[in-house]
């Protein structure tokens, strides 16, 4: 199990090099950059020429790249060109906000789907499993965007809890906190319900397939404790994992509903980096994001293969 | 079979309740709005981020909204193009325009309680020469600075310059204090009416008031900018009281109109959007090609498709607020017969394919080129539209002029000369008029000190653009304020800030 999470940390560290550097040179290929968007439309060649010299943009990628590495080394991220603010301080910034979102929406999408998930697939065909399978059309194919601006105007506007915008501390005020990221977790909740919905209830079915469990209704074993306590338990691994992959999706993925919401999330901060050609802001993020990524797909897996003996073998003969 | 029907109606029914909303009037004028009656804080929705908050060294208009604030130049102009004192309560343009020399106010101190001296003024005004200075060209002509006394600096020129007081008079050329330079952009110290407090970019900005100003301290007490990226919420927050301040676009002022709790400010943008054409392309260099085109696009269609009818159509490079505009649209005005017979003169009776590269940043010139292509069709041009970022729209078309058509509208200068100046052969812009036409007139008004010949020659310069046709000129935008009823004292200035100094609220 140990080396099992060695060889996942060290390949890691591996992903996490090969993106900043695919990063680097992704903006490297991209037109336009920083200094010529500092200058804007009133500058001379000559001098666009020489503020190039001056913020070293006119090294080649790998010179720039290496540059950057040195002062990475020094645990100095660089600061971004744009706000002129350190990149690590404007990471943290956004933690709560993109935290805050990626963990209500699940355990609201969690929640649901493993609800009606295990109804449908216990009556399948049934009123419940009719209404799960209509959500799942509609949670995937309504887009975000769409929907926030629906919730703006139909219940921000009309109630008084709800802000129609920004971000409130919970160090500021709690339940101005939960206020301020309820909707926007709601919209994001949907969107990811139909898939985990789907997720949940393929596997119940799957699971109550199972001969054992035939086996425990022969025996005549309460219902419930036949569907939760070994349906269920059965049905987890695959959900979970959906789960965990979707969690590390959102952390650079809700920038439609940042904007919608006027949240200071990080995929805003990833949109702004690109946009402004901002490097050293883009690599920041990027490595961020690629970091939480992978170490989130390693606990995901390391706890699935807690509770399960099975997996947990195998992975070690892989 | 059965069931998937069962789903899919089910599936419509459960988005019943959303679009039975959709029918609802979608707004409910001002019924749950309370105008406050002390209210001291003004907030501010913005769509975008400052760009820094040094204004010497960058060039984003969300930057200067917010320092002209904190920082203050020697000279303003008002609404009304009529220059007021400011930290230079006197000055004294010299007979040969190549000095003119200020009087300061000395009872001026930055925010960090520095008394602020002629030395300053120096420091700041010599700031704008450095290469990060995206406006370091329009301070060339600057070559020295005597300072008399504390309070009293003579800034000299190489060549004679009639419009030198305006060079002072921008949201860039403000006076900084020496000690402070290196975190300006992070931490403005300047000295005007409000303070900085905190920025956390992509979230707020706060302001505060400065009770040492020495015009005395303004009635608003707190300014709160918030980044509110998207239009439909910040048109909501006006509508529910959460914003006072938010700019918009044509289209969203209608559901807002009726709303009594909001009040709207227009007012003409001191611009001109405009079709930029890449002279070096072989279809582009001949001018009857160009004047086919300008003949061919209609301008009233495109204000009322893209702006709903808010924006002047004008048939010249100079704004229609300009003190020197002319109105040239009928001289090359919407007659398809014409443009036809134009083309085919030129030698293109069956039209031609063209790039025509648009700014996806900004809405308002993608979709002003959409209709443009739409219209050119007409006349067989068939215009391969590419939308590209900013920062791409900057290398290509303004850097390296790889592109053939483009639109774009460069905010304005207070002298014609300075807005018009892109025209000369040799200014290295990317819609320079690069045949030289441009060249006489412009030279002519650099060295001309008489105030009727000056205004001749720009006058003079607009009927040739009308007539030639280097950029086919669009409209002269509005731009349009929503703001809380109550709110008073709004103007927007020639140099397209607005001062916070005058605001309160009723």
């Amino acid at each position: 199990m140990l080396n099992y999470c060695i060889k996942r940390i060290y390949s890691a560290v591996i992903v996490v090099i090969v993106v900043s550097i695919i990063t680097f040179l992704m903006l490297s290929m991209v037109s336009g950059n920083a200094a010529i968007l500092a200058l804007g439309t009133d500058a001379t060649p000559e001098q666009l020429a020489a503020l190039e010299h001056e913020m070293g943009l006119d090294l080649p990628w790998y010179l720039q790249y290496f540059n950057w590495v040195k002062g990475l080394v020094r645990l100095d991220f660089g600061s971004s060109m744009l706000y002129g603010t350190d990149v690590l301080t404007l990471i943290i910034q956004r933690l709560p906000v993109t935290l805050s979102l990626a963990l209500f929406s699940m355990l609201m999408s969690l929640t649901v789907s493993f609800i009606l998930g295990t109804i449908s697939a216990v009556r399948k065909g049934g009123i419940v499993d009719i209404i799960c399978r209509s959500i799942m059309q509609l949670g995937t194919t309504i887009p975000g965007f769409w929907l926030s601006i629906i919730f703006i105007i139909y219940i921000a506007l009309r109630s008084p809890v709800f802000p129609i915008s920004g971000f409130v501390s919970p160090s500021e005020s709690f339940e101005g906190y939960l206020a301020s990221i309820f909707l926007p977790s709601l919209v994001l909740a949907i969107a990811e319900t139909g898939s985990m919905l789907r997720a949940v209830r393929t596997s119940m079915l799957q699971s109550l397939n199972q001969d054992y469990i035939i086996m425990a209704k022969v025996q005549g074993l309460p219902r419930w404790k036949i569907y939760i306590k070994y349906g269920l338990r059965g049905a987890l691994a695959a959900p979970l994992n959906v789960a965990g992959l979707k969690f590390a999706r959102l952390l650079g993925g809700t920038t439609i509903v940042e904007s919608v919401f006027s949240l200071p999330g990080l995929g805003r901060l990833v949109l702004v980096a690109v946009e402004q050609r901002d490097i050293f802001l883009l690599q920041g993020t990027a490595m961020f994001i690629t970091a939480s990524v992978v170490l989130i797909s390693l606990a995901v897996d390391i706890i699935t293969a807690l509770m399960n003996p099975r997996m947990r073998l195998e992975g070690e003969q892989s | 079979m059965k069931k998937r029907i069962l789903t899919g109606i089910i599936a419509l029914l459960l988005l019943l309740p959303l679009t039975g909303c959709g029918s609802k009037p979608t707004t409910d004028p001002g019924s749950s709005f309370v105008i406050p009656t002390d209210k001291t804080v003004l907030n501010v929705a913005s769509m975008v981020d400052p760009e820094g908050l040094d204004p010497q060294k960058t060039s984003a208009t969300s930057t200067y909204e917010v320092t002209t604030n904190i920082f203050e130049s020697l000279v303003t102009y008002d609404e009304n193009w009529n220059v007021q004192p400011r930290l230079a309560k006197d000055w004294t343009v010299a007979e040969d325009c190549m000095s003119i020399t200020f009087k300061l106010r000395d009872d001026v101190k930055f925010h960090n309680g520095r008394q602020m001296t002629a030395e300053d003024v120096k420091f700041s005004i010599e700031r704008l020469h450095e290469d990060d200075s995206p406006k370091k060209k329009y301070y060339k002509n600057i070559v020295d600075c005597v300072i008399e006394d504390d309070f009293t600096i003579t800034f000299k020129t190489e060549t004679p310059d009639p419009v030198l007081l305006t060079s002072f008079a921008y949201p860039w050329s403000v006076v900084v204090p020496k000690e402070c330079v290196d975190t300006l952009k992070t931490n403005p110290v300047g000295t005007g009416c409000f303070k900085f407090v905190e920025w956390t970019p992509q979230q707020d900005l706060k302001l505060t008031a400065n009770e040492d100003y020495y015009d005395g301290a303004p009635r608003i007490a707190n300014v709160h900018f918030q980044i509110v990226p998207d239009a439909t919420t910040a048109m909501v927050g006006i509508m529910d009281g959460s914003f006072d301040l938010v700019e918009v676009s044509g289209y969203s002022v209608d559901p807002i109109k009726d709303n009594k709790g909001v009040s709207i400010y227009s007012k003409g943008v001191n611009a001109v959007a405009v079709l930029g054409m890449n002279l070096d392309n072989e279809y582009l260099k001949n001018e009857k090609v160009r004047q086919a085109m300008a003949s061919a696009i209609d301008k009233d269609e495109i204000i009322n498709a893209t702006s709903d009818g808010f924006g002047d159509k004008v048939g010249s490079y100079l704004p229609s607020s300009a003190a020197e505009y002319i109105d040239t649209n009928d001289v090359m005005p919407y007659d398809l017969e014409k443009a036809k017979t134009l083309l085919a003169e030129a030698g293109y009776p069956d039209g031609f394919s063209i790039g025509l590269t648009l700014p996806k940043d900004y809405a308002t010139y993608t979709n002003i080129g959409q209709v443009i292509a739409d219209q050119l069709e007409k006349i067989n041009v068939h215009c391969k539209i590419e939308m590209v970022e900013w920062a791409e729209w900057m290398q290509n078309v303004y850097t390296d002029k790889k592109y053939d058509m483009t639109v774009m509208a460069n905010t304005g200068r207070l002298s014609a000369y300075d807005f018009i100046s892109r025209f000369n052969s040799a200014s290295g812009d990317y819609i320079s008029f690069k045949t030289g036409e441009a060249d006489e007139i412009l030279a002519k008004l650099k060295t001309e000190l008489d105030e009727t010949e000056r205004v001749k020659l720009v006058q003079e310069f607009q009927m040739l653009i009308a007539e030639k046709v280097p950029v086919v000129p669009i409209e002269s935008q509005l731009r349009l304020y929503a703001m809380n009823a109550s709110l008073k004292g709004f103007a927007v200035y020639p140099t397209e800030t607005t001062d916070y100094k005058y605001l309160y609220f009723e």
